[in-house]
């Protein structure tokens, strides 16, 4: 697939490869804007539609399947402490759990450390994305615990995982 | 943030403060919290940094929480000409007589009335240290910061790699977040100084750059698109002293072009020159856009 090459949608979504992979620590607006759709059609019907998922697919890549199936299998869970501060959990395909953070992209994957931040050929890891589509369908689990816990997710670390 | 950075220029310089644009988003830098200062080795980033933390919280009122590798026994060098001036300011952020402490951390009982001062210095000695103290930010409900400050990241990240720099930036753009949406949830004014917390990094540039350390500030990069630079300024005008100077000014990887707001006619200052004399003292210099151009 060519990264000149447009889809538009029928939501007046119109984006190209090139416009996802700036290299930045946020979402660029066309796949906020994405996720949105996804959030107001998946409220509706339970699901997420044929030309939404085609979308997610041409704007990820490979990683998007892999994040639906996460999400399928209700791998995100929100851990949040009395104070607010929270953290995501993502369940890995392996078993092996990673934390993911809210408000920037951060994974403790190794995936991240290789594909996002060392070859730049990535905007995010598959645990990200299924934060972020957890987010959008309403299937991320949340659970209050303590705020060392919640300090303790925070400070995995990708050797944790190895 | 850029914003304390320039008003700890303002400062330095000496300047009165012009008039400026009440638009937050006319400046560069202006309209996100996080701010990466870069600049070769002693350029003058710890004693802007630390002036900006003394400003922030005498001025503004924020509680700062500023770590840093090597210990600050005495007051930085180039500010020791200053004072006079930071004396009373000192003492309204409690860092008495201008000596600090120079211990890891700093209790209530360090100081007279056991009442704490508005900065917290904290040395944290590796990198896994730096991550613990950030994360745990948020344990301390009475004491969370609205500034964190970490000068020479990149003493930390020197044997530790992307990975390490990803998580200790993303843990305090993280952070800074999450303290400024309970910042905004309590305060009656939301748009107010203290309604958002603010991050300053500071990175030494290597004299020669390799693969990694290449690598290393693109992945910090990611996170603070706001830079503010201190470079090296090779042109030497009439009458300058022997030294070095430098030239700052801010950057944003924002795509987003700064408003210029022709109404009020806004004449906030957009480059600085940071001169050092051969003794350490060293002066700062608004340079107006006819002057800045010649570099």
């Amino acid at each position: 697939m060519s990264t000149d090459m447009f889809i538009s949608l029928p939501y007046n979504i119109i984006l190209s490869r090139e416009q996802v992979l700036e290299m930045d620590a946020v979402l660029p607006s066309a796949a906020e804007e994405l996720l949105r759709e996804i959030q107001k059609q998946y409220l509706e019907t339970k699901q997420i539609p044929d030309d939404l998922l085609l979308a997610l697919k041409f704007m990820f890549g490979p990683i998007a399947v892999h994040a639906l199936d996460l999400v399928d299998q209700h791998s995100v869970t929100q851990f949040v402490a009395p104070s607010g501060r929270a953290v995501y959990q993502v369940i890995g395909s392996s078993g092996r759990v990673y934390s993911c953070f809210s408000s920037c992209h951060y994974c403790s994957c190794p995936a991240f450390s290789f594909s996002v931040l060392r070859k730049n050929d990535s905007l995010l890891c598959k645990h990200i994305l299924a934060v972020y589509l957890s987010q959008a369908t309403g299937t991320c689990q949340e659970v209050t615990t303590s705020a060392g816990h919640v300090t303790g997710l925070l400070l995995a670390k990708e050797e944790d995982n190895t | 943030m850029a914003g304390l950075l320039r008003g700890a220029l303002r400062w330095y310089s000496g300047v009165e403060h012009a008039e400026v644009s009440t638009d937050s988003l006319s400046l560069i830098g202006d309209r996100l919290p996080y701010c990466l200062v870069l600049g070769e080795h002693a350029c003058g980033k710890t004693s802007l940094l630390f002036l900006a933390a003394i400003l922030a919280a005498a001025e503004e009122g924020k509680r700062v929480l500023f770590i840093s590798r090597s210990p600050i026994q005495t007051l930085p060098a180039p500010l020791v000409g200053l004072r006079a001036r930071l004396g009373p300011l000192s003492l309204k952020v409690g860092i008495f007589s201008l000596g600090l402490h120079g211990k890891q951390t700093l209790t209530q009982s360090d100081f007279p009335g056991n009442k704490m001062p508005k900065i917290q210095f904290l040395y944290p000695r590796s990198s896994d240290e730096l991550l613990q103290v950030v994360a745990s930010v948020h344990e301390n409900e009475k004491l969370v910061p609205s500034l964190i400050i970490v000068d020479g990241l990149n003493e930390y990240a020197a044997t530790s790699g992307h990975h390490f720099v990803a998580h200790v930036s993303a843990l305090l753009v993280d952070t800074a977040a999450f303290l400024t949406e309970r910042f905004s949830a309590i305060s009656k004014n939301p748009e107010g100084v203290n309604s958002k917390c603010s991050v300053i990094v500071s990175l030494t540039l290597p004299s020669c750059t390799d693969d990694e350390t290449e690598g290393s500030l693109n992945v910090i990069e990611r996170y603070f698109p706001v830079r503010c630079w201190l470079e090296k300024d090779t042109y030497s005008p009439e009458g300058v002293v022997e030294g070095q100077n430098f030239r700052v000014y801010f950057s944003e990887e924002s795509g987003i072009e700064p408003q210029q707001d022709s109404a009020s006619g806004s004449q906030e200052t957009k480059e600085w020159k940071v001169m050092f004399r051969e003794s350490g003292e060293m002066t700062v210099l608004p340079l107006s856009p006819s002057n800045s151009g010649t570099m």
